[in-house]
């Protein structure tokens, strides 16, 4: 055994954002901890999205892997209902799973996917968990009323409250973002309190935590935050916004110093986001273009407006499917988060739609007048890439996946949301997420002040149980980055593998692309030909 | 095991009073009550705790239909009883999966 491993999750950092505040003295720990340690673009799988992502990392898998794609699911490849994806939705086994069949304990903080909690042995309180069931997501059982007894511990703070985290998607109006920004500000320090008690009373061999607020801030707050936006151009209300966000870094950064104390010199410590971030200048109202193309259309009257922003709102997503007339529509988006188009193939679930046999030219089509379109004004395309779900999600949980994924030219999200225009320039920038997330680890094994080549966030879950000193399944997609290790490390501690029975022979499929062999690609036609796609 | 609707809604008030204890909710429990407009659910909270259900039953439920039907309510709510009700069609129902049968975390 090496000594203890922690994971800090910092859900949505980027470069971008963290190396000019480190070099104006916002973030002095993560500076020290970045130099005498190795950092690395760590890149997400697509979508670059918290559900999808965090689970890659956990697992050491692709989405089409382990079955999480978005925050919701449909129940079913047949199925046009969505519903919350939930841990019983993972199809892939966790690190913490895997330290538990090894006779190690973890804690797990603010992770999503975590409810209902894994009955590791540790301790476990899940994130994206609604306040009022914070007890049930809680494991032990007893966590939750010892947690309670924590001076300072307030359950509505720590977890999910639907009304801000709607916020992020919807936007603040101008008199909230103080106490919006202070709320997150207070979070983190809940979370804090509840993994100090746990480190100092029941430490574990591995011990990770997520801090969501970056992600939270940095969509809201984007142009408060931009680095190459100097005070003076800003309004005194704006410079206040940006001083009381800058607070929350600082913040943020002596939480990060003090969990790196209690873990103490012989642990590694791991920094990593589910994704980046950069800034957002329009908006694409991809439902509204793919009506006006005839591909989807609205029941009569029932077209949800971009001007009713609660008609976005994250506990109104599972209606939307519903307000679509199914006889008239052979492609829709259901969520704004995962940029994921879905057909509607007849026969599968509906009686409408496209017909098995049409299913690829229809695809092709669709695909590339997306490719065609362009901004009225700019002429520029709005869209980047696409990626056809067997490229990005090949493997066992593809069927649930979107049939096409979209890049957007401006790194955004889309708008699932019926408007006059399909396309329109924001009236302030946004934050939205990226590919390029962040990468800083430091400790006893790792190297000093190296700067790597990009890492795969795939490659995570084996550096983190190589550091645990356990084998890596080899079914996990990603590698254990050893240029990150001192080669005496490696020596004393080489990588080791071990079979992982049922391990499917699909290829790594993240960020860069398709990857396949011919016989990855034969499987992947005798799949597609068992669905009807392919004659 | 069959379960009755007795044995399930004594089952679902011990669930609520306990977390209700949690945000300190003071009302009356009972098959009556409603959970958004009595005891202040939003409609998170309900998922939630149809999964609790699911978890406590090992029996999944299409809950995500039943919540699509409310939400097309004029009064977008569900009584106690009514979620009872729910339960007990689909919790003898052994067609439907386990909840673990996909889980490995």
């Amino acid at each position: 055994m090496t000594g203890r491993t922690v994971l800090i999750g910092l859900d949505g950092a980027t470069f971008t954002i963290l190396d000019p505040l480190m070099q104006r003295g916002v973030l002095p720990f993560l500076q020290r901890f970045a130099a005498s340690g190795v950092r690395a673009t760590l890149h997400s799988v697509i979508p670059p999205l918290t559900p999808p992502a965090w689970t890659s990392l956990v697992t050491g898998r692709s989405p089409g892997r382990h079955g999480v794609f978005d925050f919701f699911l449909r129940d079913s490849a047949d199925s046009q209902h969505i519903r919350f994806a939930t841990s019983q939705d993972v199809d892939a086994e966790t690190i913490w799973s895997v330290a538990d069949r090894h006779g190690l304990r973890t804690t797990v903080l603010n992770f999503p996917l975590m409810f209902p909690p894994p009955q590791i042995s540790g301790y476990v309180v899940p994130g994206w968990m609604p306040w009022r069931q914070l007890r049930l997501g809680c494991h032990p059982p007893n966590l939750y009323d010892r947690l309670k007894a924590l001076s300072g511990f307030n359950a509505r703070e720590l977890a999910m409250d639907m009304e801000l985290e709607e916020k992020a998607i919807e936007g603040c109006q101008p008199d909230e973002y103080v106490e919006w920004i202070e709320f997150y500000t207070r979070r983190e320090q809940q979370w804090l309190r509840v993994l100090r008690a746990l480190m100092l009373e029941e430490p574990c061999q591995l011990t990770a935590v997520l801090f969501d607020g970056m992600d939270k801030l940095q969509h809201l707050c984007w142009r408060f935050l931009e680095p190459a936006r100097p005070d003076e151009s800003m309004s005194p209300k704006a410079r206040t916004i940006r001083q009381l966000v800058l607070e929350y870094y600082r913040q943020l950064d002596r939480a990060l110093c003090e969990i790196v104390s209690l873990a103490g010199p012989d642990a590694t410590v791991v920094l990593a986001s589910d994704h980046g971030f950069g800034p957002q200048n329009t908006t694409f109202f991809i439902n509204t273009w793919l009506q006006q193309h005839g591909y989807l259309a609205w029941a009569d009257g029932q077209a949800p407006l971009a001007s009713d922003t609660k008609s976005v709102g994250i506990g109104q997503l599972a209606r939307h499917i519903h307000l679509l007339d199914w006889e008239r529509t052979t492609a829709y988006v259901p969520t704004p988060s995962g940029n994921g188009i879905h057909i509607v193939v007849a026969g599968q679930g509906s009686e409408h739609g496209v017909a098995p046999a049409e299913y690829e030219r229809f695809r092709s089509q669709l695909a590339q007048e997306l490719r065609d379109f362009t901004a009225p004004a700019s002429g520029e395309r709005v869209v980047s890439e696409i990626w056809f779900r067997e490229d990005a999600f090949a493997g066992p949980s593809m069927e649930l996946a979107p049939d096409l994924t979209v890049l957007l030219a401006d790194g955004g999200q889309v708008s699932i949301l019926a408007s006059d225009e399909p396309f329109k320039l924001r009236p302030e920038v946004r934050g939205a997420h990226r590919l390029e997330g962040v990468f800083i680890a430091d400790g006893p094994a790792l190297r000093t002040g190296e700067q790597l080549a990009p890492l795969s966030i795939l490659d995570m879950a084996p550096l983190l149980l190589h550091r645990l000193g356990l084998p890596i399944p080899d079914d996990m997609e990603g590698r254990v980055p050893t240029e990150a290790l001192e080669p005496a490390a490696l020596l004393a501690q080489p990588v080791r593998t071990v079979s992982q029975p049922g391990a499917a022979a699909t290829p790594p499929q993240t960020w860069s692309g398709p990857v396949m062999d011919e016989e990855d690609e034969a499987e992947m036609l005798r799949r597609l030909r068992a669905l009807g796609y392919v004659q | 095991m069959k379960r009755s609707r007795s044995d399930i809604l004594a089952d679902i008030l011990v669930l609520l009073r306990e977390l209700a204890d949690d945000w300190e909710y003071s009302g009356t429990i009972n098959g009556d009550t409603c959970l958004v407009a009595d005891m202040g659910l939003e409609s998170l909270d309900v998922v939630i705790l149809g999964l609790a259900v699911q978890e406590r039953y090992g029996q999944t439920m299409p809950f995500a239909e039943l919540l699509v039907e409310i939400g097309q309510r004029d009064e977008r709510d569900m009584s106690v009883g009514e979620w009872v009700d729910f339960i007990h069609k689909h919790v003898n129902d052994t067609g439907g999966r386990s909840p673990e049968s996909r889980a490995h975390s």
